[in-house]
């Protein structure tokens, strides 16, 4: 467009400016409604999908007494640690019908060490694992050294090296961001734990009766083959170690998520479809009073000779003009708080949160911006071509 | 004068939200067990919401163009220092799941870009409609 028909473009604006503002405004506050609850609910949907992706074992076991603990553990990142002996894992590897099995040991750092705050240690087997496994070797395939760390997105490294119980760690891999408490963690090969453990009592560090054994695990994974039912497998196994476990099920906790995610984002659908219709109403309301209150200024352009194809095209432009502005500016302010509060937002939601990345970002505010365009533009061309086809003669007659 | 109360009020806001944000809207961490990075951000903070503010009251006073582009500039690199301090020069907590980085920086983020936009957006309006007034 040039110079000169931006200028004249603007001017119009100006002129009109009461409805205009109206215009942009309404247009500003829904598309920032539609970013927000559209971010928020592909942020959670992503969350929910890498926490099925994390909880994909059948059973986990740990101690009797323990079950609250782990479920917390797993859904909400809180740190604990619970031990069974270690000779639990042998015992259950050998009962029938178990496809996959490897376990896990949990330790919590000092409070002060590395991050401020307590991190969550996780001593796994990289031979057997199946649960935290896929998500590193996206990151990192080769194989973990004692010294060597693995740690979450949330973990800030200083020169390679991650500090804790008093010894610096080299980090061989930092894991792509997940939004649940991978993020926090920090995973050794299960054949640092003695060494780790010796370094935490040397620092200070309390350990209990069975930590300073050594010959500890937190829990135990296991995948069963599809023809065995899980109730079969957790008889076998009261039967084979006794009842010192409980039995948390995964995969139940996540369809318990999905259940909630599933209202919330229904909630989000309901939204954004009422939004579109007032939205539709309200833009349809005040298209008509522009034209309404323009019918007179239409009629001398056309008694000045402009043709009507070019008048209903400025009013077209100036109406997308501030439609544009108006959902732009309202995605970008939305993209303002939503975006870098998001983890707070997970956080009040009590459920995984990943946000969108800033392509997905650009393609959300590219997507509600030329929707609202297309949304003003069919509520007001009715009005437009009405105005422009109008007899100048009638036109100037009604407003005397 | 329109412009001397819009923009001295929209600086006097931003600057108390900037002091109340990490003490009292969406506070720091806690220094019960020991004192950390974002503490020593908060105290930075507290005093640069005052000097905005200040200098908020201080535009309304000044009748003349060339010193309200100043001070809008100078509220522009406040903006800039807000930030700074808990990115660069003094930091928070490192771990990304600590209060002070899931509250107090994205509201010093928001808080930050309303002050700089708004600095901005006035010292093209000043330069290219304002006038003595």
């Amino acid at each position: 467009m040039s110079n000169r028909k931006t200028r004249y473009l603007l001017k119009n604006i100006r002129r009109q400016r009461f409805y205009n503002l109206c215009l942009l405004l309404t247009i500003l506050i829904l598309s920032s409604i539609l970013f927000a609850a559209s971010v928020i609910s592909q942020s959670l949907n992503q969350g929910v999908r890498n926490m099925e992706r994390r909880l994909g074992a059948d059973i986990m076991f740990v101690p009797k007494g323990s079950k609250e603990n782990a479920e917390n553990m797993l859904l909400e990142g809180s740190r604990s640690s619970f031990y069974f002996d270690d000779s639990i894992f042998e015992k259950i590897s050998g009962i029938d019908g178990i496809s996959e099995i490897t376990s896990q040991c949990f330790l919590k750092s000092l409070s002060a060490d590395c991050c401020s705050s307590e991190v969550q240690i996780v001593f796994f087997d990289p031979e057997t694992d199946f649960v935290v496994g896929p998500w590193i070797e996206t990151e990192y395939s080769k194989k973990l050294s004692q010294d060597q760390v693995i740690v979450g997105s949330s973990i800030t490294i200083e020169n390679g090296v991650i500090r804790l119980f008093g010894k610096e760690y080299p980090v061989v891999s930092q894991m792509a961001k997940t939004g649940t408490a991978l993020d926090s963690s920090v995973y050794f090969s299960s054949s640092a734990k003695s060494d780790v453990l010796l370094h935490a009592e040397e620092k200070g560090s309390f350990l209990t009766e069975e930590q300073k054994k050594g010959e500890i695990l937190s829990s135990v994974f296991v995948n069963v083959s599809s023809d065995v039912k899980l109730e079969k497998v957790i008889e076998t196994a009261h039967q084979t170690v006794g009842d010192i476990f409980d039995v948390v099920y995964p995969k139940q906790l996540n369809t318990s998520l999905a259940g909630s995610l599933s209202n919330i984002t229904g909630i989000v659908r309901i939204l954004s479809i009422s939004l579109t219709v007032l939205l539709f109403l309200i833009l349809l309301l005040i298209s008509s009073l522009i034209m309404n209150q323009r019918k007179q200024e239409v009629a001398l352009f056309r008694i000045l000779g402009k043709t009507k194809r070019k008048l209903a095209l400025a009013l077209i432009s100036e109406v997308g003009a501030v439609s544009l502005a108006g959902a732009v500016s309202g995605c970008l302010l939305s993209a303002l708080i939503v975006i870098p509060f998001g983890t707070f937002i997970g956080r009040s939601f009590s459920m995984p949160y990943l946000g969108p990345g800033t392509l997905k970002t650009l393609l959300l505010v590219g997507v509600i911006s030329s929707s609202a365009v297309i949304i003003s533009f069919l509520t007001s061309v009715f009005f437009i071509l009405k105005v422009t086809n109008i007899q100048p003669y009638l036109a100037l007659r009604r407003e005397e | 004068m329109k412009n001397r109360i819009t923009i001295a009020l929209l600086f006097i806001l931003t600057g108390l939200l900037i002091t109340l944000a990490p003490t009292v809207l969406f506070k720091v961490c806690s220094t019960e067990k020991m004192k950390m990075a974002c503490y020593y951000t908060r105290g930075a903070e507290i005093g640069l919401g005052i000097l905005i503010a200040a200098l908020g009251a201080v535009y309304f006073f000044f009748e003349n163009k060339g010193t309200r582009i100043g001070i809008s500039i100078a509220q522009f690199l406040n903006a800039v220092l807000v930030l700074v301090y808990p990115l660069k020069l003094i930091g928070l907590c490192k771990n990304s799941e600590m209060d002070c980085r899931v509250k107090t920086l994205p509201a010093l983020i928001v808080l930050a870009v309303v002050l700089g936009g708004t600095a901005a957006a006035n010292v093209i309006y000043l330069a290219k409609f304002g006038k003595t007034e």
